[in-house]
């Protein structure tokens, strides 16, 4: 086929203190195709992806792009050959509107805010080109995540990129986001971009790439074509072995109430309802799903149960106990294990290791402390059992999780939550960033759970996962549950419409106000 | 060779060499060295001490040092380095760092030592001070004289108990002597080189009426004449004749040269004079004087010349003193 | 996928690389003052070597580095703990001075004490004053969420102030013209480990202190905690640590470590308080943990060094008459090359070595 080759990669290779990040990878990358990396977790892409923007410097190799041989040694050199990346943690001012945001660090003979009408002009001229919309004047602040990520393809656009390469652009997206986002990339490859898209989740990658590359441990495993490749085969390529795709789960068996939830209501500080009149039980040995689109009161909810924000009335007992007036260390220690969604943020230290993140809430307790000081035996043996179960790769235990792999930074807090079978475990987003094999074990991981008798609440985006995992759904939207649902009973198209607000099932319809 | 030739040869040699020798010995000249409190750049008193010092190298034959900036805490130090390579005098041109100094003195009585403007010598310690009081009592009294709202405003660098007992004392006695009914405003600009807060403290006076400003304080003292020369009103010069800075303005200097005192200790020492003990030198001695800018003296109000200089001509007979005016102060129930 | 030796190889490199950095910048910085000693018409190779002879030649002169050396390690610790912690303590100096000023008063008041019970009673109070003028600032900034930036400098200008008044009014003898307070009781004076010299029981402690702060910060759970608050509060907080509570410990300890600072000095060397009783080590000591990347033991290091150039820089002076303006650039472009060079490996280390954006 007569492919324009837009970029090629030669013999790349990068090594960090310990890891061989890429060996000698080559990849020819067409003019106007969507290009997807696939890879286990810690298999080199993001660091693939950071030597083309510049921001890692390969130890050997060479790139050549429009059939040059170049040096991309910054960022800014990237941008100038026309190569833009948009990062998985957005790099937007929230205060600022989407305006500013464009303008914001670019070059311009006058100060930008005396120019802008015509700034403003020639934004809207790349909007239209690209039939991006997007209303310029709103702050960063008040747009959904999809948005924002709209904004940052955006931007790349304005500065002239026409090469765009995206990590794990959908593991922050709910799946409608997902499909949107979607639609843009299929109308910027029709005005002529090219496109490298990275994503662990082989629906999407089927659905929207034309060839796609896997690597496996820092080596280019095969370049597919989609049409000649199906998603068996591609996890087969990426993890060396079959991965099966159906979760099998012995029946549920639940035993006595672990957490009731009563009649919660919360306000936020401008008075706006975020939880209304919720309801919810969970048995030991079972698991409950809650659906929702993202933002729906998912996260406030799980930190009221957790003691981290306060609810103004309605109450929450853990095991018959009024948790109202506890804190998050009381409740952890009486058996409740939480696992926030933005794990970044609420549950890892970029610049501790691994070890002393693996034992952030035990640190204090016996064997991890032994008299007036950390037992530090006692915690790299620890830790390294948890790497070891969770395949964490890494060279020590003693490297700072900022250095992992996305992925393996997931594991290290779920390793961390799951390596012992609290009482309650409430977890979001399980496998967010998770390679298909990590999905696979940490499914298993959570069934094994629930059968030993742990009470799990699982928040996912993810619909399909929700439904594959929980015993019961219960639907929320708009801080409110739209009623209860058995996932064996009912339809993907059904809960839909409940995430929607429209649908609402019989015994939890109660006027809204 | 004959022997007389030889015994002659080494006695040129041995007479050469004790020649040499002895014109060593005569002219190794005397070491000393000077520890100001402040950097020199900050002028005024820090300056004043260290021209003291050059003016005496001029003069005499000597070798110097100086260490400038010289904190509390870095004093000891300073004064044992000194110590360790050999000084003869090391002046210290603070008062406040008198206790220390005299610590040091003590673990050192073959060294001389001197201090401007202490209060406790010793054997080894020699301190000379100006009177703290006589050239600024003149300056009150210049201020009482040329006042017409009666509102006079002095301004002083930190507030400590010589502030207060000599130079307010000295200053209100004068302003009041000539003029009982002047009103002196006291302010302190709480160091040595804070020109912004000066000037913010002197157009504060100016705001509360009082038309003539006397400022005893460092590098802020040019300052404070510059906010005068703007708002016309008069100013007096403090430590050195300030007139070039306003000629128009600067209506009369209190003098009180502290290289004065500083060149005398080094003078006494050279000539082999100085001894331990307290010396104050004042109006008398020369250490201080009064001033009229020669520009403005038809501004003076009549007589006005005669009465500061019967004032001096008291302060110098010994006829009042400083104890008679902070009595005469508190019997008028004036506080300083 | 792990080649062990590369990482051994690479990992010793940078460590080097790392070590070198401060030695290359104190290298430049004494070149560069070199040739500003030379444009004041002075010979830098004199000027050096009279500085390296009247620092090292003589035990007594020598020891005068260590008057410096003391409070500026307790001052840098105090930086590098509520650094550590999340806290911005860049009101040293004025805890210092409080601390002292509570020291001398336990040091002047309280007499007939043998000396092992009086040192470390006045070096407690000097602990507590400080911690005191500090928790002042940690309370302004939780209750009513005032920067601590802004907090401490202020809170600093006024312990300054504040300990004028109080010595002019209160500490002075009544029959004393000098603005000083009495001296403390020979009880409290910390016995010379060497006679004759400055080398005192300050030395020890203060070593001791790195050590205890070594421990303390990353061996102990205390240590761990505030460490992982001051990394990532939020995680620390889901975490289930109490923010607030050691948010305070850290301000405590913090300001407890500058009063120590400020006990040390009045019991060391200067024995009494005065108005302008300390030369900035607050501030010298924030210049010192950045250069230690406030790492305790590096900050014995970098103390030592500011240390060092103080004595050296009056030494220069009073030696060959080196302006003391040259001196303090020297110090100041020390001190800019190393937090140059902190921003320039970091970004080595980005590009090279590696770490996320
Ligand atoms: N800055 C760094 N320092 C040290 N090691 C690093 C660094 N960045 C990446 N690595 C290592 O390089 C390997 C590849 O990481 P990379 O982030 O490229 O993986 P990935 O394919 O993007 O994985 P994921 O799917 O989890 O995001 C990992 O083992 C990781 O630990
Ligand atoms: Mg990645």
């Amino acid at each position: 086929m007569a492919h324009e080759i837009i970029l090629s990669l030669k013999e790349i290779t990068k090594t960090f203190p310990g890891v061989v990040a890429n060996d000698h990878i080559n990849l020819e990358i067409h003019k106007r195709e969507i290009h997807s990396l696939l890879g286990e977790n810690g298999a080199g892409k993001t660091t693939l992806m950071n030597i083309l923007y510049g921001l890692y410097s390969p130890n050997s190799g060479e790139i050549v792009f429009n059939g040059k041989n170049v040096k991309i040694n910054s960022p800014r050199d990237a941008i100038s050959l026309g190569i833009g990346m948009i990062h998985q943690r957005f790099m937007l001012v929230p205060r600022f509107s989407v305006f500013e945001n464009i303008i914001l660090g670019q070059a311009s003979e006058k100060p930008p805010l005396l120019e802008k009408k015509k700034l403003y002009k020639k934004i809207a001229k790349v909007a239209k080109k690209f039939n991006i919309k997007l209303d310029l004047d709103i702050p960063v602040e008040n747009l959904s995540v999809g948005i924002q990520q709209k904004v940052e393809i955006l931007k790349t656009l304005y500065q002239g990129a026409d090469f765009l390469i995206l990590d794990e652009p959908t593991s922050v997206l709910t799946p409608q986001e997902g499909q949107n986002l979607f639609k843009d990339l299929l109308a910027l490859k029709e005005q002529g971009c090219t496109i490298i898209f990275i994503s662990h989740k082989l629906k999407e990658v089927m659905q929207i790439s034309d060839r796609i590359t896997v690597l496996r441990d820092g080596r280019v495993i095969g370049t597919k074509e989609k049409f000649e490749t199906n998603p068996q085969e591609l996890s087969r390529l990426m993890v060396g072995r079959e991965v099966s795709f159906t979760i099998k789960k012995k029946d549920c068996n639940p035993g006595k109430e672990v957490l009731s939830i009563q009649d919660v209501f919360m306000q936020n500080r401008k008075g706006l309802k975020i939880l209304k009149n919720i309801c919810l039980n969970i048995r030991a040995g079972e698991i409950l799903g809650i659906a929702g689109v993202d933002g729906n009161g998912q996260k406030e909810l799980a930190d009221a149960i957790c003691g981290l924000q306060k609810i103004n009335s309605g109450n929450v007992k853990i095991l018959d106990e009024e948790i109202t007036e506890s804190n998050p260390r009381k409740l952890y220690e009486q058996g409740l294990s939480y696992i926030p969604g933005d794990r970044k943020k609420y549950g890892l230290i970029p610049n501790f290791n691994i070890a002393e993140n693996i034992v952030i809430k035990d640190y204090y307790l016996p064997p991890f402390t032994r008299g007036l000081f950390l037992n530090s035996a006692y915690i790299d043996n620890y830790s390294k059992k948890v790497i070891a179960t969770y395949d964490i790769k890494t060279p020590s235990h003693l490297v700072q999780i900022k250095k992992l792999s996305g992925g393996n930074q997931q594991k290290v807090v779920l390793g961390r939550e799951l390596s012992k079978y609290p009482k309650l475990l409430i977890i979001m987003q399980p496998t967010q960033g998770l390679d298909v094999g990590a999905c696979e074990f940490v499914y298993n991981k959570l069934l094994e759970a629930r059968d030993k008798g742990v009470a799990i609440l699982l928040f996912s985006t993810d619909l399909d996962e929700t439904m594959n995992l929980s015993d019961r759904i219960a639907v929320i939207y708009e801080g409110e549950i739209m009623g209860e649902v058995d996932p064996r009973s009912t339809d993907v198209g059904e809960i839909g419409l409940m995430m929607a607000g429209s649908k609402r099932k019989k015994a939890n319809a109660i006027e809204r106000g | 060779m004959k022997k007389s030739k030889v015994f002659l040869r080494v006695f040129v040699l041995a007479f050469a060499i004790l020649m040499i020798f002895s014109t060593l010995a005569m002219t190794a000249p005397l070491k000393i060295a000077i520890i100001l409190p402040h950097a020199i750049t900050s002028e005024g008193w820090t300056k004043s001490g260290f021209d003291g010092l050059m003016k005496a190298k001029e003069d005499f034959d000597i070798e110097t040092s100086y260490q400038e900036n010289v904190s509390e805490g870095e004093l000891k130090g300073a004064l044992r380095g000194y110590i360790a390579e050999g000084y003869d005098l090391i002046i210290v041109h603070e008062m406040g760092y008198n206790d220390p100094t005299l610590e040091v003195a003590e673990e050192s009585p073959d060294t001389m030592f001197a201090i401007t403007y202490g209060f406790k010598a010793a054997d080894n310690v020699a301190v000379t001070s100006g009177t703290n009081w006589q050239a600024n009592s003149l300056a009150g009294a210049v201020a009482g004289l040329m006042t017409k709202s009666n509102k006079v405003g002095f301004i002083i660098s930190n507030d400590s108990p010589v502030a207060h007992n000599f130079l307010n004392a000295g200053f209100i006695y004068g302003a009041k002597r000539i003029n009982p009914k002047a009103e002196v405003i006291t302010t302190f600009v709480g160091s040595w080189s804070d020109v912004v807060k000066g000037k913010e403290l002197a157009k504060a006076m100016i705001k509360q009426g009082v038309d003539v400003i006397y400022s005893q304080c460092g590098v802020v003292n040019r300052a404070v004449i510059e906010v005068c020369e703007e708002a016309g009103i008069w100013a007096i010069g403090a430590v050195e004749d300030m007139s070039y800075v306003a000629p128009q303005t600067v209506i009369a200097n209190a003098l009180a040269p502290t290289e004065y005192l500083v060149y005398g200790v080094i003078k006494e020492m050279v000539e082999g004079t100085l001894k331990g003990g307290r010396v104050v030198k004042g109006i008398k001695d020369g250490a201080e004087e009064i001033t009229f800018n020669p520009l403005l003296k038809d501004k003076l109000p009549e007589n006005g010349e005669e009465k500061i200089m019967k004032l001096r001509q008291e302060i110098v007979d010994g006829d009042i003193t400083l104890e008679q005016m902070q009595e005469e102060l508190n019997k008028q129930n004036i506080k300083f | 996928m792990f080649d062990i030796r590369s990482s051994i190889i690479n990992q010793k490199k940078y460590k080097v690389f790392y070590a070198i950095i401060p030695f290359l910048a104190l290298f430049i910085a004494l070149f560069i003052g070199g040739v500003l000693i030379f444009f004041a018409g002075i010979n830098p190779w004199k000027a050096y070597n009279y500085m390296l002879q009247s620092i090292f030649g003589n035990i007594r002169l020598f020891s005068e580095v260590f008057t410096h050396f003391v409070p500026l390690v307790f001052c840098a610790l105090s930086f590098a703990v509520a650094y550590k912690g999340g806290f911005f303590n860049v009101g040293g100096e004025g805890q210092l001075y409080f601390g002292a000023l509570t020291a001398t008063l336990a040091g002047v008041y309280i007499q007939g004490l043998p000396a092992f019970i009086h040192i470390p009673l006045v070096l407690l109070t000097g602990f507590i004053g400080g911690a005191f003028w500090c928790w002042i600032a940690g309370i302004l900034k939780i209750k009513l969420g005032a920067d601590e930036i802004l907090n401490t400098i202020m809170l600093s200008y006024l312990a300054i102030l504040l300990i004028n008044f109080v010595v002019m009014y209160f500490l002075k003898p009544a029959n004393s013209y000098i603005s000083q307070s009495e001296k403390i009781a020979k009880s409290a004076y910390f016995p010379k480990l060497i006679p004759h010299t400055q080398i005192n029981l300050g030395v020890i402690l203060s070593l001791l202190t790195v050590i205890i702060i070594y421990y303390f910060l990353y061996r102990s759970p205390y240590g761990y905690q505030i460490r992982a608050i001051g990394e990532n509060s939020d995680a620390a907080n889901y975490a289930g640590m109490n923010i607030l509570k050691g948010t305070m410990t850290v301000i405590i300890i913090s300001g407890g470590l500058a009063g120590l600072a400020g006990a040390s000095m009045l019991m060391g060397t200067q024995y009494r308080l005065t108005p302008a009783f300390s030369p900035g080590y607050g501030f010298e000591g924030i210049g010192a943990a950045v250069m230690a990347r406030n790492n305790p033991w590096g900050i014995i290091l970098t103390a030592f060094l500011f240390a060092l150039l103080r004595v050296g820089a009056g030494a220069m002076q009073r030696g060959v008459g080196v302006p003391l303006p040259i001196s303090w650039t020297i110090e100041g472009i020390i001190m800019i090359l190393i937090t140059g060079s902190e921003y320039l490996s970091n970004k080595f280390s980005t590009n090279l070595i590696g770490g996320r954006a």
